[in-house]
């Protein structure tokens, strides 16, 4: 049995063609549910208690990453696998996990390719995808060590996944997630007068993550979680190994 | 967790690279291979390979399984099997390693003590030398 939760935004007319879209497929596919169609009366929070009494094992976002991002955080450790059919923007999240349109999640969802992925625990949250800032005066504490940004550096975070294409990889299924910083872009004047060698660098540092605190030097800053809300340092993180099911694609992001 | 860039095939399996746009301050201890590009001020400990590439900057006492020195590095250094010290390196402190190379044009200012690798030697001449009485 599935649930079908679409987020309100979807109600609006710009969607009602791709909404009526996705419901003909899905019972093309035999794998029509039951519908949520989240408004301001709807709690989400309900739906989910509803489903876990139930025992409903499969829920489905219709919507984008904030939609996914609520839901996640509503099911991390409970024994439901959550897909996600991308409607809007922006779908960070899906394009990673392989789904690249709404159309395709449906034949995904259909095949529950299920991969238990790795969540991290952040003041009392989760997040799934990223931690990010580029706030040279933010500390990453890792209690016996302390990294800080040198002013070469643009921007620093915490990936589960490796949503930039960087030179670097992640496995969201490890256990285990990467701080990574990335220097700043080299102009084209200075690369003429830089030296090269065939043994140069990315300059991206990596450093594994199971536990850390994210602060700041001076005062408490806002930093961006999944790329689509902010929390203010300092930030607890601690990464809960393959506590989210999900269904994914073949084309995703990691192996 | 593999690395993508020409430079860090080098060392296949890294696990951790500090590189330019960072310091370290602390006790940095890792389990796996470590490339340091950047600084790192205290202490820096591995089971794995270190790599300290010309640009690191290191102060810290440093111990490892393996290593390979081509930055700056004031501190002291252990390590378990060999020691490859580039011709860019400039290292201060004692170093106690298993086995060591030092390329021409190195500076290094401290002690060295080889510790497995010369009483193995030793043992092996002994057991030469019985063997031929």
């Amino acid at each position: 049995m599935y649930y079908y939760i679409y987020d309100i935004f979807t109600g609006s007319k710009k969607y009602q063609h791709q909404i009526l879209k996705i419901e003909g497929l899905l019972a093309e596919f035999g794998i029509a549910g039951k519908n949520f169609k989240l408004n301001v009366l709807k709690n989400l929070e309900d739906i989910i208690g509803e489903a876990l009494v139930s025992e409903i094992q499969n829920i489905i976002a219709v919507g984008n990453d904030q939609t996914v991002s609520k839901i996640a955080n509503l099911i991390v450790g409970k024994n439901i696998v959550m897909g996600i059919i991308p409607v809007g923007e922006p779908n960070i999240l899906a394009n990673a996990l392989g789904i690249k349109s709404a159309e395709e999640a449906i034949s995904i969802v259909s095949a529950r390719n299920v991969l238990k992925l790795d969540v991290a625990k952040i003041n009392g949250g989760y997040f799934i995808l990223s931690v990010e800032s580029k706030d040279r005066n933010v500390i990453f504490d890792f209690k016996d060590y302390n990294i800080n940004a040198l002013p070469s550096n643009e921007v620093m975070g915490v990936y589960n996944i490796n949503i930039n294409n960087d030179k670097f990889q992640s496995d969201p299924c490890d256990g285990i997630m990467e701080a990574v910083f990335k220097p700043k872009k080299i102009g084209w004047f200075e690369k003429l007068f830089k030296k090269s060698s065939p043994e140069e660098s990315s300059g991206v540092s990596v450093f594994p993550v199971k536990k850390m605190t994210i602060r700041h030097k001076k005062k408490p800053i806002n930093i961006t979680i999944d790329r689509q809300r902010v929390l203010k340092t300092p930030l607890e993180i601690e990464v809960l190994p393959k506590k989210l099911k999900m269904i994914v694609g073949k084309k995703r992001v990691f192996e | 967790m593999l690395f993508q860039s020409e430079h860090q095939k080098s060392a296949e399996g890294v696990d951790t690279i500090i590189g330019p746009t960072v310091s370290v301050e602390g006790n940095f201890k890792g389990e796996g291979n470590i490339i340091v590009e950047g600084e790192v001020k205290g202490s820096l400990k591995t089971k794995g390979y270190l790599k300290a590439t010309e640009s690191s900057n290191i102060m810290a006492n440093i111990t490892a399984g393996s290593a390979e020195i081509a930055g700056q590095l004031v501190g002291n250094v252990k390590i378990k099997d060999n020691l490859d010290i580039k011709e860019s390196a400039v290292v201060q402190g004692d170093i106690e390693t298993g086995m060591i190379t030092v390329a021409y044009g190195a500076v290094v200012n401290g002690n060295l003590k080889m510790k497995g690798g010369a009483q193995e030697k030793t043992g092996e001449a002994v057991a030469e030398e019985g063997g031929k009485n």
